[in-house]
């Protein structure tokens, strides 16, 4: 569904992403782990076209995307939820939702609200409310829900449970297992290793922008580097 | 029956202001028609500036510009030949025998044309600047757009064989009354209100917010801002327009610093993005502006009034730097209803009509 070959990105003169090449299949739940600085949120805003890549070539079921404006691509059906929620802190509940659906005809959108509620009951409860008065937890439903708006087909998720309550990671996760169980194919970049692996179907493990390693996620939790370096075992 | 539901406080407040307006109409106080004129004027600019500005965060200081456009263009157009012959005898050609001073009845009828001529001119023309300017943000947009005022400026006094140049432009036809003037008032507050409900109002407000979430869910950037600035070119014409038919004799030294800093200063005290706050806001700062005048007038001490309406202006700044409503609006069925400070509009944010 989703083929990065080769792919390069710069800030200038930094070099954050060297070649790196990642596949993901429809359905599949794709983690993306690694230290800070590796370059997997470079590697994220790179696919939904936030950055340029310099070299390589980015293709998403089969149409190559690596030159697309971010509106387009969201349009073909890639949704990027970003790092730190970023909802519209002055905006309400509902209008952040409209927003996601921004894609789209209105009338469908308007009726798509029920099902981001049915999924975040919460959200519901809140629609009038200022994004900004939301807490940590409810902001990242929110953030997720209105990536949901544009229904895509495939779902990019940066660091979900970043700064959560533990309670909180936990919920997040039963929605990305839930997600997946419906059929989404997802690609997910998580500090939170351990919760990452549990979900994933495949994993890649990205350093200083270079793919060091590859392998189904159960393969790699019990690879000794990986439990060395992230599961701190 | 939804629809009348919601129109009845809107039509309510519109038959008061109608009554309010044919009152002064027939009071006949020169002065207070005349300030009433200006207000709507400076209305229709803080509008214009509020889509452009206040509802996408792009900081414009060329309206005024705009305005300047817009107010020569209607004031050429509305010359009768003899005058223009005489006036401006180097005119080009194609715009040697235009002479929109017709009238059917009452109504001015090359006015308006005029005024939406202007207006689709300068539309034309913010399409072309914003197309470049609009993907600049912060201080970068601020700038550019001002050097855009400093090339109307430029023009305006090198045109010599259109504009005369330095020189006064007068004989313009005094079409401008109270009914002009608050009736395209009032349509510059419908077209901000409507488009701060839309879609596009949300996208603007939303790539305020966070310009870098927008694009991650597929906002475009440019798009909703150059639809503002383009509005709001419009609006600053139509006001240029009604400008150039009121005062009847102006040159391009008026569309300066001066009414650019005048016109920020209203929105900004009203609260960036709220459409009932930029009226607020104008009211405000055209009446302390008056009142200011007066005083200087009976104490001799010319300037003092600039000086107490910048300390105003930094005082609001630092008080309340959202403004006087922020974001938010004023309910008119609650206004209506007279039941003040309980359901404020939020903006973008509550209650939102759709």
């Amino acid at each position: 569904m989703l083929e990065l070959t080769g792919v390069h990105v710069a800030y200038g003169n930094i070099r954050a992403l060297q070649g790196i090449s990642i596949r993901v299949g429809a359905g599949e739940l794709v983690a993306l782990i690694g230290s800070n600085g590796a370059g997997k949120s470079t590697t994220l805003k790179a696919i939904s076209g936030l950055l340029r890549p310099s070299a390589g070539r980015i293709e998403f079921e089969g149409r190559d995307i690596s030159r697309a404006s971010t509106d387009v691509i969201v349009g073909l059906g890639i949704s990027h939820c970003p790092e730190g929620r970023r909802v519209f802190g002055r905006l309400t509940v509902r209008e952040n939702l409209l927003l996601g659906g921004i894609t789209r005809p209105i009338a469908e959108v308007r009726s798509d609200i029920e099902r981001v509620t049915t999924l975040f009951p919460r959200l519901g409860e809140r629609m009038t409310q200022l994004g900004g008065t939301l807490s940590g937890g409810e902001q990242q439903m929110l953030a997720i829900g209105r990536a949901l708006m544009s229904r895509p087909r495939l779902l990019i998720l940066d660091e979900p449970s970043l700064g959560l309550a533990p309670m909180m990671v936990e919920r997040i996760f039963e929605v990305i297992d839930d997600l997946k169980r419906g059929g989404l194919t997802m690609l997910l970049v998580e500090q939170n290793v351990h919760h990452a692996l549990d979900s994933a179907d495949r994993a890649y493990v990205l350093e200083s922008g270079l793919i060091t390693l590859e392998g189904p996620a159960d393969v790699l939790r019990r690879n000794p580097q990986v439990e060395h370096s992230y599961l701190g075992r | 029956m939804r629809v009348l539901q919601m129109a009845r406080p809107t039509l309510i407040v519109l038959l008061a202001a109608s009554a309010a307006l044919a009152l002064l109409q027939l009071s006949g106080l020169a002065f207070w028609q005349g300030l009433a004129i200006n207000f709507a004027i400076f209305v229709i600019l803080v509008q214009a500036l509020n889509l452009a500005s206040g509802f996408t965060g792009v900081f414009s200081l060329g309206h005024i510009g705009f305005m300047a456009i817009g107010a020569y263009t209607s004031a050429i157009l509305t010359l009768p030949l003899a005058t223009k012959a005489e006036y401006l005898p180097n005119l080009p050609v194609w715009l040697e025998g235009v002479h929109l001073d017709m009238t059917v009845g009452p109504v001015p009828v090359g006015f308006v044309a005029a005024t939406l001529i202007a207006g689709a001119l300068v539309m034309v023309i913010a399409g072309l600047v914003g197309a470049v300017l609009m993907r600049l943000s912060g201080h970068f947009v601020a700038v550019a757009t001002l050097g855009f005022l400093v090339i109307v400026r430029v023009v305006l006094f090198n045109a010599d064989d259109i504009t005369r140049g330095s020189r006064t432009f007068s004989n313009v036809a005094p079409y401008t009354n109270l009914w002009w003037a608050w009736g395209w008032a009032a349509i510059a507050i419908y077209m901000a209100w409507r488009l701060k409900f839309s879609g596009y109002g949300r996208a603007m407000f939303a790539q305020k917010g966070d310009r870098w979430a927008a694009r991650s869910i597929g906002i475009s950037i440019l798009r909703p801002r150059l639809v503002a600035f383009v509005a709001g070119a419009f609006l600053s014409a139509v006001a240029g327009s009604l400008y150039a038919h009121f005062i009847t004799s102006f040159s391009p030294t008026v569309f300066y610093f001066d009414l650019t800093f005048r016109v920020i200063t209203m929105l900004v005290v009203g609260g960036m993005g709220s459409v009932s706050g930029a009226v607020i806001g104008t009211a405000i700062v055209l009446a302390l502006a008056e009142a200011l005048r007066r005083i200087e007038g009976a104490t001799l001490l010319y300037g003092l009034g600039g000086i107490l309406l910048a300390v105003f202006f930094i005082a609001v700044i630092i008080f309340r730097p959202s403004g006087i409503l922020g974001q938010r609006e004023i309910d008119l069925e609650q206004l209506v209803a007279w039941r003040p400070r309980r359901g404020r509009r939020r903006g973008p944010g509550s209650a939102t009509p759709d």
